[in-house]
């Protein structure tokens, strides 16, 4: 184990970060291939039920296993945070690396691009989308990484800009080389790290919006299990089995804890005067 | 007819009704004694999209509009009966030419009496193609309109027509003031028991006494609030904390249980017009095939689906006959659940591996949502596969009722009387059999009861055997309400919200 | 720095007009005929064609656009479809809610986390700190639907302490009014107060790491007087910059409150007239949302170069 890796692990948040995310990850991928039960079985004769050997986070209001569907929620939110981070960052990084690497005019429109889409939040343009496309978690998704474009791309943009100044791209320049090899070579890997942490940040703020609208009826899709789902499903059970909306809101809970902390502890671990 | 009072229904015999006289029910009510400020705060879940009942029918509009601002010359009161309201009463000798007394000494909210003049205009614009009213069929048949005298109008028909009466009790039927039509949306002016007072857009209707209302004693209340409360999470709240009185419609039926166990609430439960479905679009394959439509009715365990999504409230269904209507034949045994005859007939219609169809649902009404989620656990049993598609209500409309663009939906279809979809092969069901179509049309010009009895009879029985949709179950009518709130009608055999002899007990 | 401030608001101007044009597009790739939707479901195609046309809905997108814009400049924004009232007048009406509520949220926002915020820095690493950050990231976890019906179930529920939601109108008084915004404000601003307090926690770290802080407490100032004069004051600037962003945020997360505490505000407007295809309405709230929130940006950008005493030319 390298010494970088030893003196993260010491590191409280980023070590209690990662262990959390690996065991969210851990259970998506466990999910696939076994719950205790089937996640869409239903049983009347059990609906609505406490904690118990059998149904060990209850049952909920048509009697399918809890703990198989928190499980198999995992994979929802997992999904829904790699979309809208994948598309913000795809997206943002182009736009934010052209802009500004060539300027000029190119980089004016693509900020006043960015800025007008900074002017719709995520919800709201996930709104207009599932107006537009009808609902399901991928369409709202996409739209919620729509709304991640800006941020990209201005992070990428800012460190490109004060990269394109800098000696070795000057030098790399006067030996010949060509701006997209100057680019990929030596500039992008130079702005990962403030993406990977904008990264860490954006991908809760994800399923918490997976959350809201599946609140609002325009997120995931039922019968299939999301923990947003989950708990707008238990908020009408609330006062009967209050049991129904512990776990959901507790697996949402630590999954953005766990992708907050590890934001937080990489920011820590990757910036350059706190070492 | 030896039902009880609660189907008694007697439209379509007008002979019957004339006998009635001014049968209005509370007109001899209690003194008004409210200890308490005789106001009440009522949730309703979705805002009207204007309040004219001429340009929409939507019941979010009658819910608010019809029996409280705005009446009709016949009433279908709390047991479903057709009563006399503001015309007192009628006569006809021919069934062609109907004559009405008016009620005399109606006066409109705030103004001038209600005359013969006012029911000519109201009725004549109905039926102008002009005007676009929604159900401008239902006023096809009248010929002429005749005004003989302020209080008497004679009105002639083509041709026989059944449910003349009962067309002239729906909410599109309301008599209002001629020189106010063109304030209908905004601001509707009747002879009901309560008047507009506000309506806060996007929040609340309020309504105010009718010092002039036509029933002496009536109406009980000073001030009615509809609000807005889409949520019913939010809606249960606002009852528990008492903010609101009573959930008109919006109470769930998983709660239940919570108002029934709160000391200082009640529930209202009772029977309704509408009727649950899971529609099929009967013009795309497999579903034009009626052994695919009936393996699928054989496939759903209705008394499970309305343990599982209705908690176990709401009738099962078997026809789109529900059982508020007098013709009402049980067919919910016709095609019962046989899961092993679904597959048989799956197979013999040359789907022996099953088939898969997207199922549409809208989250605005969440008892469809959860009926897919049920349906979709039993039809997996036997090889039909579906995915659960939510869309908007905006959607629904726009893609599935105008353009058919479905394989499968739920909707509950509130309308009494509507039997006629199933005979209008453009409807969204796209059904389209010649034998139905026959038997309805015999049954709309059919006067005579036996007879009329029996083309109903009949009608059921298509369905049940041709299976057009799957008639799932009757939603029940849920209100909840805070203790001491009286008056509210038990059945809904029609979309409104009666309040006028709702009040609180001393 | 008047020529920076100059070419900013050149800027501005150009993506309000990418945002005008986004708006439209957006809207008009709603499907759904608001024609049939204001007829309902038994209206007949004649009925709603007709409708159509009185909308001006069959004329061609770029000239519905620029009359649309053109409108929208002189404050016409058009007549709600749903309640036949101007939408203009409707907005107004209802930031009546929305605008309260946002600002009691950004009130409670900040008096929370920005002392508390200062008060981990200072703790770093000590109990007080960690359960500051604990409490932050605990906000930033629960969905504010969530919390909003939870806080509706204990407070007006249960202890019958405020109503369950709703909102009287200021004529109901100035009491009951700010009342009735308080539950909602507090679940709106929570999340908000629980990044503000990571932010504050963050800038103030920041500057007590800098050197004249270091002088300061070499020349013997006492910790709070170090803390309060020059900390504070010097990470001001970035707490002013996230405030001002945030305060966009507060206006949208408003959409998902206002649904769970049936407030009659621009979300539930917002909302309603998706579902009723409003298409006015969208789009006046649409641009009005997007609008108020590259404006707080613009502002926020002149504030910071403003209050930057290091940007003066670029």
């Amino acid at each position: 184990m390298s010494r970088r890796w030893r003196r993260a692990l010491r590191h409280r948040a980023f070590a209690g970060g990662l262990a959390l995310t690996l065991a969210i990850i851990g259970t998506a991928v466990c999910s696939l291939v076994y719950t205790p039960q089937d996640p869409l079985r239903m049983d009347l004769a059990a609906r609505l039920e406490g904690p118990s050997a059998g149904h060990p986070m209850g049952t909920d209001q048509y009697g399918r296993d809890l703990l198989s569907r928190v499980m198999r929620g995992a994979i929802a939110s997992l999904a829904v945070g790699a979309v809208a981070v994948g598309i913000g960052l795809g997206v943002g990084v182009i736009l934010g690396a052209a802009g500004g690497w060539i300027g000029g005019w190119l980089d004016e429109a693509a900020m006043r691009v960015t800025d007008a889409v900074y002017g719709f939040p995520a919800v709201l343009s996930a709104l207009l989308a599932t107006a537009a496309f009808g609902p399901g978690v991928l369409i709202s998704m996409i739209a919620v990484g729509i709304a991640y474009v800006p941020v990209f791309a201005r992070l990428t943009r800012a460190s490109v800009l004060a990269l394109r100044a800098q000696e070795f791209v000057t030098a790399a320049q006067a030996l010949g080389a060509r701006d997209s090899v100057i680019l990929w070579r030596h500039v992008l890997p130079n702005t990962v790290s403030p993406l990977i942490v904008q990264a860490t940040i954006s991908f809760p703020l994800a399923i918490l919006a997976e959350a809201a609208l599946s609140y609002l009826g325009l997120g995931t899709q039922p019968p299939h299990p999301s923990w947003g789902l989950m708990l707008r499903d238990a908020q009408n059970f609330l006062q009967l089995s209050a049991w129904y909306a512990v776990f959901p809101g507790a697996a949402i809970a630590l999954a953005v804890l766990g992708f907050n902390l590890l934001g937080d502890g990489l920011r820590d671990l990757l910036d350059p005067r706190a070492s | 007819m030896t039902r009880s009072p609660r189907f008694g229904w007697l439209l379509g015999t007008a002979l019957l009704v004339v006998g009635l006289g001014p049968g209005a029910p509370g007109l001899v009510g209690p003194p008004p004694a409210a200890a308490q400020a005789p106001q009440l705060a009522v949730q309703i879940t979705a805002e009207p999209p204007g309040l004219d009942l001429t340009a929409t029918p939507a019941s979010a509009t009658a819910t608010v509009v019809f029996y409280n601002i705005q009446e009709a010359l016949v009433k279908v009161d709390a047991q479903g009966r057709l009563v006399p309201w503001l015309a007192e009463r009628w006569h006809t000798t021919d069934n062609l030419n109907y004559t009405f007394f008016l009620k005399k000494g109606v006066r409109f909210h705030g103004g001038r009496e209600l005359t013969a003049d006012d029911v000519k205009f109201v009725l004549d614009r109905a039926r102008n193609p002009e005007t676009k009213h929604p159900n401008a069929r239902h006023y096809e048949d009248i010929a002429t309109i005749h005004v003989r005298d302020p209080h008497t109008v004679t009105i002639a028909l083509k041709q026989n027509n059944a449910m003349f009466l009962h067309n002239l009790a729906r909410q599109g039927s309301v008599i209002y003031p001629r020189e106010a039509v063109d304030q209908l949306k905004a601001h509707p002016i009747g002879t009901g028991p309560f008047m507009l007072d506000r309506w806060d857009r996007g929040d609340r209707v309020i309504l105010k006494r009718n010092p002039d209302y036509h029933v002496k004693g009536l109406p009980k209340l000073d001030r009615v609030t509809f609000r807005f409360i889409p949520d019913t999470n939010a809606a249960l709240a606002a009852l528990q904390a008492g903010d609101i009185d009573v959930m008109a419609f919006g109470l769930g039926p998983e709660s239940v249980e919570v108002v029934r166990r709160a000391p200082n609430l009640q529930v209202i439960l009772g029977e309704t017009t509408s009727d649950v479905i899971l529609a099929l679009n009967n013009s795309k394959k497999p579903f034009s095939d009626v052994r695919v439509r009936r393996a699928i009715t054989h496939a759903i365990d209705k008394a499970e689906v309305v343990k599982g999504a209705m908690f176990g409230l709401g009738r099962v269904l078997g026809s789109n006959v529900d059982p508020l209507n007098p013709y009402f034949v049980d067919m919910s045994k016709a095609v019962p659940y046989d899961p092993a005859r679904a597959k048989q007939l799956l197979t013999e219609a040359g789907y022996p591996n099953g088939l898969e169809a997207v199922l549409k649902v809208t989250p605005q009404y969440p008892y469809t949502v959860r009926t897919g989620e049920v349906l979709v656990g039993q039809l997996e049993k036997v090889g039909v596969r579906v995915k659960l598609e939510q869309m908007e209500w905006g959607q629904w409309l726009d893609r599935i009722y105008k353009n058919a663009d479905y394989d499968m939906t739920i909707i509950g279809h509130a309308e009494a009387w509507d039997a006629g979809n199933y005979a209008n092969p453009k409807y969204y069901y796209r059904y389209d059999s010649a034998r139905f179509q026959e038997v309805y049309a015999a049954s709309e010009r059919t006067l005579e009861e036996k007879k009329r009895r029996e083309l109903y009879a009949q009608l059921q029985k298509i369905m049940a055997d041709e299976a057009p949709v799957v008639w799932l179950y009757v939603y029940p009518r849920l209100v909840a309400a805070k203790k001491g709130v009286q008056g509210i009608w038990k059945d809904l055999p029609n979309p409104s919200l009666d309040l006028s002899e709702v009040g609180w007990a001393k | 720095m008047r020529r920076l401030i100059l070419r900013r608001a050149v800027a501005f101007l150009a993506t309000l007009f990418v945002v005008s044009v986004l708006v439209f597009t957006v809207v008009r790739v709603l499907p759904g005929d608001p024609a049939l939707i204001i007829m309902g479901t038994e209206a007949s195609p004649e009925a709603a064609a007709a409708l159509r046309r009185a909308m001006g809905l069959d004329r061609p997108i770029p000239v519905q656009y620029a009359e649309w814009l053109g409108a929208a400049l002189r404050g016409d924004l058009g007549r709600s479809i749903q309640y036949d009232v101007a939408v203009g007048r409707l907005i107004v009406s209802r930031l009546a809610v929305t605008l309260p509520l946002t600002v009691l949220a950004a009130a409670f926002m900040i008096l929370t986390a920005v002392p508390l915020g200062v008060y981990a820095a200072t703790r770093q690493g000590r109990a007080g700190d960690v359960l500051a950050m604990l409490l932050s990231q605990l906000g930033i976890a629960i969905p504010s639907f969530w919390a909003g019906l939870l806080l509706i179930l204990l407070f007006a529920v249960r202890l019958g302490w405020v109503q369950a939601g709703g909102f009287d109108g200021w004529t109901a008084g100035l009491w009951p009014a700010l009342r009735a915004l308080l539950l909602p404000a507090f679940a709106l601003g929570a999340v908000q107060a629980a990044v503000l307090t990571r932010t504050t926690r963050a800038a103030v770290l920041e500057v007590l790491r800098a050197d004249y802080v270091r002088t300061a407490r070499a020349k013997g100032l006492a910790e709070r007087g170090v803390t309060w004069k020059h900390v504070l004051r010097n990470s001001l600037l970035t707490i002013v910059t996230i405030v001002g962003l945030q305060l966009g945020q507060l206006l949208t997360g408003s959409i998902v409150l206002e649904n769970v505490f049936y407030l009659p505000g621009l979300g539930r407007l917002a909302l309603g007239a998706i579902s009723a295809r409003d298409l006015p309405v969208v789009q006046g709230v649409v641009l009005f949302v997007a609008v108020t929130v590259v404006t707080l940006n613009f502002l926020v950008d002149v504030l910071y170069a403003v209050l930057d005493p290091r940007i003066r030319y670029e």
